[in-house]
């Protein structure tokens, strides 16, 4: 159908993800240390002729657009490098980390938005009682810092109730049978999902109920009821569909916000995402890991937007390209 | 078959009256079309939505009396039961075909939503074969095509047939109509009024038309009633009272309706150098999608010509989409035109920029069709209308009298300086709007539908005021309208243009008298009630 517009875009965002990779580069190197320092640091004993050796090695002595330009090279041949700090090929690393980071973003995202459109749905329809809660709700998750819900969470569900997991991706103790080690992980997704997840049904949760309020008084609805439509049905067959476009945009922003979060979840709840990693690449100045973590993150950005277009397209007819 | 007995509906507290509609009975007959006609605020529509049980969500319902739908009161029916008589006994029209139509649904489906509801059932092929059996009826071409089509992809006149087609698929017996050519250009009005009889009269419906437009009554009303501030006011044949209006506000209403003047005002002829010399002005619109997206070009403006003398006035007449609003930004530069010369007093402006740019602007000026957005929320009507001055190196004393002078000079009082738009009325604001482009003591004025906005009665009004102040200043004005008897009312003479080219020019008189042109002829016998009042 429309191949060329989906193709068109995917050039868009390849030019977007290699305007990330630059910046990324270009920031890092203009923060102050390098990887040399640090090992240099980390070896106890050294001096100047060690930290240029170790820079010569590292390529670190080239101007930094040759470095640029080498890196650039390399992320077209689809080579992310090797991590010096932890021994292994970068793609390697993020491979093993991508899954638990997908999982727990994707879940975050489909219970936010199923969340939070039925709560707005509920919201906007039976105002009263039912909206105050809904308000009351959305409010204080919107309100509360992520990582104080997670803890919270740890403390009522995991020490209090012993009803969840607290962290980890799968228990210690070996467990038996496939559909055991599925109900294992998402016996210990559902923290740090609702985490992550609440506080975006919060605001799609608000967005819905707004959206719906101001479809209401359009014309096409009056159009519907005096069709003879049931209030029922122009609330689900006419307002829904209308009132959830400036929802699955906002969604589209929100899901690279999601990926973000994930890095504070990951934290709180020792989740073996990709987050984690980033964060010891951080503190041990893994330029390459730390890019090459960059470029799939956003990389995933682009793809969701993208998804979220097509959507967008799907449900609206007037947004198709002619 | 309808009776409205002693209907009131109470409007909230704090409105300025008490009732949106007071005391209001009416009949309907089978197969009659009663028109109700008012003005903005008349409670014409609230009481074509008290009929339909659809009053709007702000807490209105009738108080006392009641509505007689062959014999059962529809404003004590159970919400179940009046579902059931929506759609299928009492079907309705709105006025905004643009909007009316779920702009996610195709509109196929739109229409046989209804079969849905009613409990009709049909098999895939019958289905589409009604729907576009309907579409047909409606004299929409290619039936099928259309029902496949969402809503943006048809036109305004389109759409309507759409509504039409909705309303008319279960055979009702009662069609509210709620002003459904008002929004549209009078071309497609005529047609979809015609259409409208044809389908009453061959099917036996009674039809409840809601107008403002007494030309409209004049076309296909065979009854008449009058409101006014939510009350009957005079109710008769439409022969009756087109041509014997028993009472002052319904002579006013009829009064008001533009029509041309019989006679040029002998002497008034403008001659010498025109100030305003337009010449084979272009403007193309180019729409690219996207960073690698192809571009479309879209012309507005083809190749358009026309002198204005001082003390003139020229109106230029067209369609929606005939580039005559893109033609007054192109003269006043808002717009920068592709190809072409604004001249004015034999200057080129099109070379013009900054300073020199800005002095000439304020010898043309131009008023705004929306009254309610084109003044500034946020500031006092001294201010808006000092600004022009200002901008241009006036004291602020000297701007404050000039405001005073002009806001007097359009007939308003010099408190109105110290309040805020939302303050005034449509008529009112128009007015502000006016004395603002006055300020600047401009030579040429461009108005760009300064009264389609507005109820008949302010309309004449406004455009009395505008011939008042032309006459003093010795304004020349471009006046742009679709209306060709508005045009007709104060133009010396009437440019008509479509599609992006004026096609003729000539005097109101001789255009109605001899139009030259196939477009214009057509214009012509679209004006409603033409000849009957």
């Amino acid at each position: 159908m429309r191949l060329r517009y989906i193709l068109r875009r995917l050039a868009n965002g390849v030019l977007v993800v290699l305007l990330v990779v630059v910046f990324n580069f270009v920031i890092l190197r203009l923060a102050p240390g390098d990887p040399a320092m640090i090992m240099a640091g980390e070896s106890g004993a050294s001096d100047e002729q060690f930290i240029a050796d170790v820079r010569r090695a590292y390529g670190l002595d080239q101007p930094m657009p040759t470095q640029l330009a080498t890196y650039l090279g390399n992320v077209l041949q689809f080579d992310l490098g090797f991590s010096y700090r932890q021994k292994r090929p970068n793609a390697e690393l993020i491979g093993e980390r991508l899954p638990a980071t997908l999982l727990l973003a994707l879940s975050a995202f489909v219970l936010s938005l199923t969340l939070g459109v039925l709560l707005g749905y509920l919201a906007a329809r039976y105002r009263g009682v039912v909206d105050w809660l809904v308000s009351v709700v959305s409010l204080a998750f919107y309100a509360t810092p992520i990582f104080w819900i997670g803890l919270m969470g740890i403390i009522v569900f995991s020490i209090q109730l012993e009803w969840l997991p607290a962290f980890g991706m799968r228990s210690i103790m070996p467990v038996r049978g496939e559909f055991a080690k599925i109900a294992d992980v998402l016996h210990h997704l559902v923290l740090p999902a609702l985490t992550l997840g609440l506080f975006y049904m919060a605001i799609f949760a608000r967005l819905m109920r707004a959206s719906l309020l101001e479809v209401r008084p359009l014309d096409f609805v009056a159009t519907a009821r005096a069709k003879g439509a049931t209030i029922g049905r122009v609330w689900r067959r006419h307002m829904l569909r209308n009132a959830f476009l400036p929802v699955l945009t906002m969604a589209g922003v929100q899901a690279g916000q999601i990926v973000g979060g994930s890095i504070l979840v990951e934290t709180v709840f020792a989740w073996p995402g990709i987050g984690r990693l980033a964060f010891e690449a951080v503190l041990q100045r893994d330029y390459n890991l730390l890019l090459g973590i960059f470029l799939v993150t956003s990389t995933a950005v682009v793809l969701i937007n993208l998804a979220t277009d097509v959507i967008y397209v799907l449900v609206d007819p007037r947004a198709r390209p002619a | 078959m309808l009776a409205i007995r002693g209907l009131d509906i109470p409007l909230p507290i704090k409105a300025e009256r008490r009732f949106a509609v007071r005391g209001l009975s009416l009949d309907l007959a089978p197969g009659e079309l009663l028109c109700i006609v008012g003005e903005s605020g008349s409670g014409k529509s609230l009481t074509a939505r008290a009929v339909m049980g659809l009053l709007p969500d702000l807490g209105l319902r009738a108080s006392a009396g009641s509505i007689l739908f062959e014999g059962q009161d529809l404003l004590a029916l159970p919400p179940r039961r009046m579902e059931a008589l929506r759609g299928r006994e009492i079907s309705m029209i709105f006025q905004e075909p643009m909007t009316a139509l779920n702009p996610l649904m195709r509109v196929g489906d739109q229409i046989a939503e209804l079969f849905h509801i009613h409990g009709v059932r049909l098999g895939r092929a019958e289905r589409r074969e009604r729907v576009a059996a309907l579409l047909a009826d409606l004299h929409l071409p290619d039936p099928e095509r259309v029902a496949a089509a969402y809503p943006f992809e048809l036109s305004g006149g389109q759409r309507q047939r759409v509504m039409i087609a909705i309303a008319f698929a279960l055979r009702p017996r009662l069609l509210i109509a709620d002003e459904p050519t008002t929004a549209l250009d009078v071309t497609t009005q005529m047609q979809i009024l015609r259409l409208l009889k044809e389908l009453q009269r061959e099917r036996g419906t009674g039809v409840l038309f809601i107008t403002h437009d007494f030309g409209v009554v004049a076309e296909i009303a065979d009854r008449v009633a009058v409101m006014r501030h939510g009350e009957l006011v005079e109710e008769g044949t439409a022969a009756e009272v087109l041509r014997r209006p028993r009472h002052d506000y319904t002579r006013t209403l009829i009064a008001s309706v533009p029509r041309p003047v019989e006679q040029a005002e002998a002497g008034e002829a403008a001659t010498g150098a025109p100030v305003l010399a337009v010449e084979g002005l272009v403007k193309t619109f180019s729409v690219r999608r996207g960073l690698f997206g192809r571009e479309r070009r879209v012309p507005a403006v083809r190749g358009v010509s026309f002198r204005l003398r001082a003390g003139e006035t020229l109106a230029i007449v067209g369609e929606s989409g005939s580039g005559k609003t893109t033609l007054s930004r192109c003269i006043v530069r808002l717009l920068k035109p592709d190809a072409g010369r604004v001249a004015i007093d034999g200057e080129d402006i099109g070379g013009l920029g900054g300073d020199a740019l800005r002095a000439r602007r304020r010898t043309i000026q131009m008023v705004f069709q929306d009254p309610h957005g084109s003044l500034n929320p946020r500031q006092r009507v001294g201010e808006i209308v000092m600004a022009g001055p200002l901008a241009h190196g006036a004291g602020r004393a000297a701007s404050r009298a000039t405001a005073a002078r002009m806001l007097a000079l359009v007939g308003l009082d010099e408190g109105a300086m110290e309040r805020f738009p939302h303050q005034f009325s449509g008529g009112q604001r128009q007015r502000i709007g006016l004395a603002r482009a006055l300020a600047l003591e401009p030579r040429i004025l461009i108005a760009d539908e300064p009264v389609s906005a507005l109820d008949v009665t302010v309309q004449a009004q406004i455009l009395e005021l505008l011939q008042d102040v032309r006459r003093k200043l010795g304004l020349a004005m471009v006046f742009i309208t679709h209306d060709l008897r508005v045009a007709a009312q104060v133009a010396d003479r009437i440019a008509v243009m479509s599609q992006g080219e004026i096609v003729e020019e000539a005097t109101p008189q001789a255009l109605f008298a001899t139009p030259r042109h196939a477009y214009t002829r057509a214009l012509v016998a679209s004006i409603p009630g033409r000849g009957a009042i």
